[in-house]
């Protein structure tokens, strides 16, 4: 059994579209560079067009550094099924999608020269729609399904046409983001029931790599492959504010969408990189694990 | 003169026009998810027009139509006008302050949601929409192309508390939208006060005239509108105030509201007063109104006693 980590980073403007300001991923982006190089491991990093565009430095940085630069929409906009409120987002029609990818795409192409592979939905937020227009603009994986959300999937899979929660023959290979599905624990005082984020920064590394041996051990039933995907955000290695104000209110956060922001995270990050490395962990992007999953895919049909 | 059906424009040797608007979208703008002003705020409306006499022009998101179909029907079979508000109040031109919303639309996407739209109010009412007002009076060059593309009549966007230079019903410049030109779509600008020495300064758009009937009252309303009245009359012979109302004004609002990411404390303005001090002020208004000579008119009625009005 081989066990892999792939650390994705949504590049988006802070606390997830609430504000329009980019101080994580001016600020944070350096910090989790320079972890990466330090332990010699790898991530992916999905911008958004908005991000990538006022970012541009950020995206070459990354580029530079040799590690995958990856799309999440065009401005952090619903691209799949909603599953709760928020103030004033209008979701995106099903016929706006293509030419929104499309853009985040070419956004993406200036700057590095290279055709992005990889998507996550903002939130994770999927639909067929999401699904079948990243399978015609020729995506390689998607890392938005959420376990947490839909249970269904643990490992990756390529799924149907007909319904993209269940297996199938497209080309695009969804990689789910783990979640802790074990009932001997209750994580519903957090926002996101039984899900691994934000666990990491509220909880820390300790608490994180010991549920997630749970998890690769359900995998390790089913596959000699085994992943844990993450979805974390530059915005949670700066300090975040716990409200915001505009012209017609003020909106204060749960204290799960700030909490511990800044120089917590950024040491249970680290700490989370080496226990994994000690264990054994092989870091890759979502593009590598493709052809990783691909050829153990291959052989296992072979044997 | 009998508008519609059964609406009566009073008055109608009057050369002072007020305009009304009501924007039918959820409660608070599009905060929330609701639409308990639509659904409740309405019948308080409709009872007071009714009671007066007067018509007016309710100007639908297509969500709002579509969730609310049998609103649309009452209002329709009353006779009152019916206009479009965006698919799902969206942002649709240039924003002029800051709201919380995360994914405007891109100006490729502008034709084909008011397509949508359109297509809602046709099928719940049997007819083309021709009056707009875009969320918030966020507009473009592109808003305006596309109107006219759509053959829209009447946009009701421009903000004088914003723009502060249009006083008056004008046709649009196709390459400046804040300036007069030659496009086809009459633009009702939301009139805004000279209130030079009495503003409290709390607003967010100090000299608008909204939301003062509810924060304010009638009584400071009439008042406050005297000098733009006497201005327009002095200058064009005639004087077309247009007003932005919402149902959910009508109806108790909230002063915040809970999501599953941290809560939402509206400021003031947005809910003091809501409900029935409200529904009070804004009769006390029309009485005051219509006892001054006032007439009380629509959209589409304003169009063509503008259209007369230049001929002559």
């Amino acid at each position: 059994m081989k066990k892999y980590i792939i650390l994705g980073f949504d590049m988006e403007t802070d606390i997830g579209s609430y504000l329009k300001t980019y101080n994580g991923v001016q600020k944070g982006t350096q910090k989790i560079l320079h972890l990466l190089k330090n332990y010699g491991i790898t991530g992916t990093f999905f911008f958004t067009g908005d991000a990538a565009d006022k970012n541009e430095e950020k995206v070459i940085e990354v580029m530079k550094e040799g590690f995958e630069v990856a799309c999440h929409s065009l401005k952090h906009e619903t691209v799949g099924e909603a599953s709760f409120n928020m103030p004033n987002d209008s979701p995106i029609l099903e016929e706006e999608l293509e030419n929104r990818l499309r853009l985040n795409r070419e956004i993406v192409i200036k700057l590095t020269n290279k055709t992005p592979v990889s998507f996550r939905a903002p939130r994770l937020w999927q639909g067929q729609g999401q699904i079948t227009v990243l399978e015609r603009l020729g995506f390689k994986t998607d890392a938005s399904y959420s376990v947490a959300a839909h249970k269904i999937q643990l490992l990756p899979y390529h799924p149907s046409e007909i319904n993209w929660l269940e297996k199938g023959d497209m080309k695009l290979l969804e990689i789910p983001n783990f979640a802790f599905l074990d009932k001997a624990h209750d994580y519903s005082q957090y926002f996101c029931k039984n899900d691994q984020w934000p666990l990491l920064r509220l909880l820390g590394a300790d608490f994180v790599f010991e549920k997630s041996a749970y998890v690769i051990e359900r995998q390790s039933e089913l596959s000699d492959v085994c992943v844990l995907l993450f979805y974390l955000h530059p915005w949670e290695f700066e300090k975040m504010p716990e409200k915001f104000q505009y012209d017609e209110g003020t909106f204060y956060f749960k204290p799960e969408l700030y909490e511990n922001c800044g120089n917590f995270m950024r040491r249970e990050f680290e700490n989370f990189v080496q226990l994994a490395l000690n264990d054994g962990f092989e870091f890759t992007t979502c593009e590598l694990f493709y052809d990783i999953w691909e050829r153990s895919e291959s052989e296992k049909q072979y044997q | 003169m009998i508008y519609g059906r059964g609406v009566k424009v009073k008055n109608n040797t009057s050369n002072k026009y007020l305009v009304f608007g009501f924007d039918m979208e959820t409660d608070i703008g599009s905060t929330s998810r609701n639409y308990t002003g639509v659904q409740h705020g309405t019948l308080a409306i409709l009872k007071i027009l009714e009671k007066y006499e007067v018509p007016a022009t309710f100007l639908f998101t297509g969500d709002c139509a579509l969730k609310n179909d049998n609103i649309v029907d009452m209002i329709h079979k009353k006779g009152y006008e019916i206009g479009c508000h965006s698919m799902y109040h969206e942002d649709l031109g240039e924003p002029s302050f800051h709201t919380s919303s995360f994914s405007p639309i891109l100006e490729e996407e502008l034709e084909h949601r008011l397509r949508l739209n359109i297509e809602i109010m046709q099928k719940l009412t049997g007819s083309d929409p021709i009056s707009f007002r875009s969320p918030r009076g966020f507009g473009s060059n592109k808003l305006i192309e596309v109107l006219e593309k759509l053959n829209f009549k009447i946009d009701s966007s421009y903000m004088q508390a914003i723009h502060l230079t249009q006083h008056f019903p004008y046709f649009p410049a196709r390459d400046n939208w804040k300036t007069a030109g030659n496009s086809s779509i009459l633009e009702l600008p939301l009139f805004a006060f000279d209130l030079e020495n009495v503003d409290d300064n709390t607003y967010q758009k100090k000299l608008d005239q909204w939301p003062r009937i509810r924060t304010h009252g009638a009584e400071f309303v009439y008042k406050h509108m005297q000098p733009v009245v006497e201005e327009q009359i002095n200058t064009h012979g005639i004087c077309a105030l247009t007003f932005y109302l919402h149902p959910w004004e009508f109806h108790p609002m909230p002063e915040k509201i809970q999501y599953a990411e941290g809560t939402l404390y509206y400021d003031e303005f947005l809910y003091k007063n809501t409900g029935d001090n409200q529904i009070r002020e804004f009769d006390i208004f029309l009485d005051k109104c219509l006892s001054n000579d006032f007439t009380v008119i629509d959209f589409r009625g304003f169009r063509k006693v503008f259209e007369q009005a230049q001929v002559s």
